[in-house]
């Protein structure tokens, strides 16, 4: 079974100083430039968590195989390896503020685009029971650039988790995140052309305490 | 009325004291049967008689109120009264019971406790009471107009108790106090009431036993009365709470995936979404299923914080009497057998 680590951040007011560690899967969707262009693919994350009174960070890593799906145009697999981060600051109990970083490279320039960007937007969460909370966050993607140039005035990112706290030690979670990079470039100095990306995550795993 | 019937009517007033008590001297009896014959000159004559004779304190106090009746059938109010003046110096505390004597034989007894003076009825009750905030009740009747003194006395030490101009009936308490404010020491102790007008003088003791103890003390509360504490947690009412914030993080989600969704690149991504969203709403459905787990019931834990407050407030109090109660002494005041009077 392909494995990653994955780390899910538990609200900041559970306590003053907490962390967490855990394998996970990935699983993710990928499109660029048009409907045709689509890859699907399978892979392991990895994702670190530290909370300190009403700051967290957290990081997440994936490496995701993505290969064409059946009717695609696209011809040629690539790997990607993502790796997310965000500081967050809860001002209040059920919304905190965040900002990072996203990067995302490819095995294949040809195949996908690299990308880099920075992150800044909102979360907020709320206990649905005993050991059991949902969170739901929106970034804005700003400074995105692109190995093949070009750049993303539109680049957003959506995202939904939910977090199970089986014992003091012991959590699981699911976790699903949406992108959309409206990329432009102008090839060769020629007429700018639009060239969009999106890819869609969901991950699921388990998590240690600390 | 008839020299016979008022001797039918003395007869049937005659005080039962009078024949109550076997007195000890032979005249005395006789002259009490020559009473009860209603045979008074010859019950006079026997009394007299018998005062010259050897007589006991209380057959000599007998034989002058026997005179003092016998006068008073006879008619001889002057010497009735004197007769009793000579009983009731003799035995101040000496009563008639108005509902068996005469009138006639009252009155003139009471006059002559008017011409006397005595102290009469000295009691001395039983008391205990914690040193410095009580004393012994003294009660006391002073027959005519005159200073009085009360003192407590024992061996060396003499306390004034009191000292006053009075008449009639006088009831003190003795605080059983040195003058330094110490409690007296313990052991027997002579209470003398001292009256004097003019010439006359009249004194009476009662001896009391002091006696030393532990002040009780209070034991500490361990709840406060007619107040318990309340449970600090609770069971809160089924709620579809949980579903209905799984419902709105997910219809959020797919809301927000669906408007950013580039119509360019294709229908949104249905099955990330759809797994992750399945997984949020059958978590909100099991916690809205499941029972409510206990939460903390604030006005509950607030008002359990107040009554331990209260209840530490009040042993501390109790403890900060404790303490003072372990330094004070409780006093024992017990009246002993009866002493006589003198003049």
């Amino acid at each position: 079974m392909l494995a990653g680590v994955w780390v899910t951040a538990w609200p900041a007011s559970a306590a003053a100083q907490q962390g967490s560690i855990g394998p996970d899967l990935v699983v993710g969707e990928y499109r660029e430039a048009t409907s045709s262009m689509r890859y699907r693919g399978i892979g392991p994350g990895a994702t670190g968590s530290f909370t300190f009174h009403r700051v967290t960070v957290d990081g997440t890593f994936a490496s995701v195989q993505m290969d064409p799906i059946s009717g695609s145009q696209a011809t040629e697999s690539f790997k990607a390896t993502s790796i997310d981060a965000w500081l967050r600051w809860d001002a209040l109990d059920y919304l905190g503020f965040e900002v990072g970083l996203i990067k995302r490279a490819t095995d294949s320039e040809f195949a996908a685009q690299s990308v880099g960007a920075v992150r800044a937007g909102a979360r907020t969460h709320t206990l649905l029971g005993p050991g059991a909370a949902v969170w739901l966050r929106g970034d804005y993607l700003a400074g995105a650039q692109f190995s093949g140039g070009g750049s993303a005035p539109l680049a957003v990112e959506i995202g939904l988790g939910l977090d199970i706290r089986w014992s003091k030690r012991f959590r699981a979670a699911a976790q699903y995140s949406f992108q959309r990079l409206d990329r432009k470039t102008n090839p060769a100095g020629g007429p700018e052309v639009s060239v969009p990306i999106e890819q869609s995550l969901a991950r699921v795993g388990l998590a240690v305490g600390f | 009325m008839t020299r016979r019937s008022l001797f039918v009517v003395l007869l049937l007033w005659t005080p039962a004291g009078l024949g109550a008590q076997e007195p000890q001297n032979a005249t005395l009896r006789e002259a009490l049967n020559a009473y009860d014959n209603l045979d008074f000159a010859r019950a006079g004559t026997l009394a007299k008689r018998a005062l010259t004779e050897r007589l006991s304190g209380p057959d000599q106090a007998r034989t002058y109120e026997l005179l003092g009746f016998t006068y008073s059938a006879t008619d001889s109010q002057a010497k009735a009264v004197d007769a009793f003046k000579q009983a009731i110096l003799l035995d101040p505390d000496r009563q008639l019971d108005a509902n068996k004597v005469s009138p006639k034989i009252t009155s003139l007894f009471y006059s002559a406790l008017g011409q006397v003076l005595v102290v009469r009825q000295l009691q001395v009750d039983s008391a205990r009471f914690v040193a410095g905030q009580g004393g012994v009740p003294l009660r006391y009747t002073v027959t005519s107009p005159a200073r009085v003194r009360v003192r407590a006395i024992n061996g060396p030490t003499a306390l004034l108790v009191d000292s006053t101009v009075v008449t009639g009936a006088v009831n003190l308490r003795w605080p059983a106090q040195l003058p330094s404010g110490a409690p007296v020491p313990e052991g027997a102790w002579l209470i003398v009431v001292e009256a004097t007008a003019g010439q006359n003088s009249f004194s009476v003791s009662r001896a009391v036993r002091i006696t030393y103890g532990a002040v009780d003390t209070l034991l500490p509360l361990t709840s406060l009365p007619g107040y318990q504490e309340l449970p600090e947690t609770e069971i809160p009412p089924q709620s579809w709470r949980p579903l209905g914030l799984s419902l709105l993080f997910v219809a959020g989600t797919v809301a927000g995936t669906f408007a950013l969704n580039n119509g360019d690149l294709g229908s949104a991504p249905g099955s990330e979404l759809a797994g992750v969203s399945v997984a949020t709403l059958a978590t909100g459905l099991v916690m809205t299923l499941r029972r409510p787990a206990p939460r903390p019931a604030e006005a509950n834990i607030l008002y359990n914080r107040l009554l331990r407050e209260q209840l530490a407030q009040r042993n501390a109090d109790i403890a900060k009497e404790n303490a003072k109660r372990r330094q004070q002494v409780a006093l024992t005041v017990v009246p002993l057998p009866k002493s006589e009077g003198t003049r």
